[in-house]
């Protein structure tokens, strides 16, 4: 009797140490990718689940249109999901309203040290760091081979000839128009232009975001001597406003030398079988400029507060997280850049054509980092908008910019 | 009788229960935050009609009112006058008249996402096919939705070629209840073709006219869809309506009773639209039916 207990006993214990033990921690993960991104991210999520039974990832992949609204209303529900993918550039809305966990302690110090530290910045606030920065998508400088020839950009052993700093651009930009009649540059009328291409602009003229007390600021000055840069490409004829589409179809039919976009782009130009005629670089400075920079948004992963949060599920949250960073490699593949210095020096990700002409721009991401961000940028879309098609002057134009960021700042 | 009633009670109650937990409360609770600062997270804070007194000195309010009225404009008349021709020709004895009736009906049934696609490849200045064929022709094509002041009405021929088909249908469906007998009796009389369009058609039209002035009106000034995939709102703010600047001061700037007061305003502008076209379109001749 004594024996048939104790027999009992070992198989309860079997049993509950099954339960206990080898039943996953189930994490709900919200992303925002389709097409190939959504694609590689699935099955990165597939990998991970497949490599160990700890954790049991259930991504589920959103519309991106709605995605901040649905992401949004599950917080205020106090339903979000237990990972979430946000742009770096959204971070400071959500920080600042105390929707995001801080991740200090679940972030190990191998990490920390292996970011980029300008990417690791991006998502520290006083001090707590509140993401895992996925990647890097900064603006970089695509050209077509063929024009650049035709042009006479081209040295004796048959390769091209490409401008070192944005003075020399324009200058390139000219010649091209004068020799083969293309346009120098192609860039879409939205964000390229108002946004990436503005920002990288100002900052690499010395504009600086923030003054002496670190609050958001735009030096007007600097802003008026961006947006004349910007128009004399217009006013040349070296360009002519378009849209998406169009900037990029005009790069690859050889309508222009070169075309400013985001790394995303050369997943597409991949799937076009364009490769072989078009070369990227990252966005030249000026020969005055101290430090160069590129405007460059990031995908992170954060832990959105719950009312009651679950210790185990923020560890696995977190550990799923970490591996994802560590395999970003895979995720490169979409054109991003990874942001763990590892990752980016790692066989894997070099081995991936033309990454490394462009890997330098990773250091140099910037965006800007300021609650009501959103209005701003809405602003600068309209104003770019409005000078190259000759309804505002440039002067008009720095001192509206001015003007909304003193309403959004007060 | 009592028993009968309280049985009818009972089968409103499902649907009514839902009705007001998701329709009505919300849009209480829309009216009161139109009195609140509310940024979603932080508590709401009554500020009384100050929402409404920014609102009103708020430029991009009436720029973006503006471009929606702008739009009604441009769309309405030609939906209620194009669609009246069409359903008269479509109902007269042509031949085909069943492959024009799907063919106009057709565009209405595609997505708004690939009209709009569709029509800015045609809009395109460099590849699209309307500039090769204006440049053959002679006339210098530079894109209509990357002017800013050609880009609205651009976009509001799109929604027609889009939403013609609907208003076809509607006054299609009014003609055939227009007895032939009076058409007979007027040709007894010696009228023509056009006299018993102009007298007899368009009158007895009526109901069908406000139904498409309403139906279409409220359609054209909730404009959103067709602007945020053909120009995002620009170039340079010109097709900016006021739904995506409610959205935007919403969700995107986290400002949800200002957003809530204007949408609050917006709401009273269409209910009285919707009112008085009716009455306008219903009041003469209402005795007569």
């Amino acid at each position: 009797m004594k024996k048939f207990f104790w027999v009992l006993v070992l198989c309860m214990t079997m049993l509950l140490s099954v339960v206990v033990f080898s039943k996953p921690v189930e994490i709900s993960f919200w992303t925002l990718f389709s097409g190939g991104e959504g694609h590689i991210m699935n099955n990165l999520v597939d990998e991970f689940n497949k490599s160990q039974d700890q954790v049991r990832v259930n991504q589920q992949a959103l519309d991106w249109g709605q995605y901040y609204s649905k992401l949004l209303a599950a917080m205020l529900a106090g339903n979000p999901p237990d990972l979430a993918i946000m742009h770096k550039s959204s971070l400071p809305d959500y920080v600042q309203r105390g929707t995001v966990l801080p991740l200090n302690n679940y972030m190990p110090n191998a990490l920390k040290q292996d970011y980029l530290q300008n990417i690791l910045q991006a998502v520290t606030f006083n001090g707590q760091i509140y993401a895992f920065p996925l990647d890097t998508h900064p603006l970089v400088l695509y050209y077509n081979k063929n024009v650049l020839k035709k042009a006479g950009f081209v040295d004796s052993k048959g390769q091209v000839i490409l401008p070192k700093t944005f003075e020399e651009f324009y200058s390139f930009c000219k010649q091209i128009k004068q020799k083969t009649g293309k346009y120098g540059l192609s860039i879409e009328d939205l964000n390229g232009l108002g946004e990436r291409l503005w920002l990288t602009i100002y900052r690499n003229l010395g504009g600086v975001l923030e003054d002496s007390k670190g609050n958001f600021y735009i030096d007007k000055a600097i802003a008026e001597k961006t947006y004349n840069e910007i128009l004399k490409f217009y006013k040349e004829g070296l360009t002519t406003y378009v849209n998406y589409d169009t900037a990029r179809a005009l790069l690859v039919s050889g309508e222009a030398a070169f075309n400013f976009d985001g790394v995303w782009a050369i997943a597409a130009f991949e799937d076009m079988g364009a490769l072989q005629d078009i070369g990227v670089m990252p966005v030249p400075a000026y020969s005055s400029t101290k430090v160069p920079y590129v405007w460059g948004d990031s995908h992170t992963l954060i832990i959105p507060k719950a009312p009651k949060m679950d210790e185990t599920k923020i560890k696995a949250a977190a550990t799923f997280a970490q591996w994802l960073v560590n395999h970003s490699y895979d995720w490169a593949k979409a054109g991003h850049l990874p942001v763990a210095k590892s990752v980016g020096q790692s066989t894997e990700f070099l081995k991936l054509s033309l990454r490394k002409d462009f890997i330098v721009s990773a250091e140099r991401a910037f965006v800007p980092q300021v609650k009501g961000w959103s209005q701003i940028q809405q602003k600068l879309l309209e104003l770019c908008q409005g000078v190259v098609l000759g309804k505002t002057t440039p002067q008009k134009a720095a001192e509206e910019l001015v003007t909304t960021v003193n309403q959004v700042t007060k | 009788m009592k028993k009968r009633a309280l049985n009818g009670y009972l089968f409103f109650l499902p649907f009514g229960l839902l009705y007001a937990v998701f329709l009505i409360y919300p849009l209480i609770q829309g009216f009161r935050m139109a009195f609140y600062e509310w940024d979603l997270f932080s508590a709401p804070k009554f500020i009384g009609l100050q929402n409404f007194s920014t609102m009103f000195n708020d430029p991009d309010f009436w720029r973006t009112l503006w471009h929606t009225i702008y739009f009604v404009i441009l769309t309405v008349p030609f939906l209620l006058i194009l669609g009246f021709l069409i359903a008269v020709l479509l109902n007269s004895r042509i031949y085909f008249g069943r492959v024009f009736r799907t063919l106009f009906f057709f565009p209405y049934v595609l997505s708004i996402t690939i009209v709009c696609s569709t029509w800015g490849f045609l809009y395109q200045p460099q590849f699209g096919i309307i500039s090769k064929i204006l440049k053959a022709v002679g006339i210098n094509y530079t894109g209509w939705l990357l002017n800013p002041s050609t880009a609205m009405p651009a976009i509001a021929l799109t929604t027609i070629w889009w939403t013609l088909g609907f208003s076809v249908i509607l006054y299609l469906a009014g003609l055939q209840e227009i007895s032939p007998t009076i058409y007979e009796a007027a040709a007894i009389d010696g009228a023509n073709s056009f006299q018993k369009t102009f007298l007899i058609t368009v009158p007895l039209l009526r109901r069908t006219h406000a139904l498409v002035l309403v139906l279409q009106t409220i359609a054209s000034l909730q404009i959103f869809g067709q602007v945020y995939i053909m120009t995002g709102g620009g170039p340079n703010g010109a097709t900016r309506v006021l739904i995506q600047y409610i959205y935007d001061q919403g969700f995107r700037y986290f400002k949800m009773g200002y957003a809530q007061a204007m949408a609050l305003f917006f709401f009273i502008i269409m209910f009285a639209v919707g009112i008085i076209q009716f009455r306008l379109m219903l009041r003469e001749g209402s005795d007569k039916d």
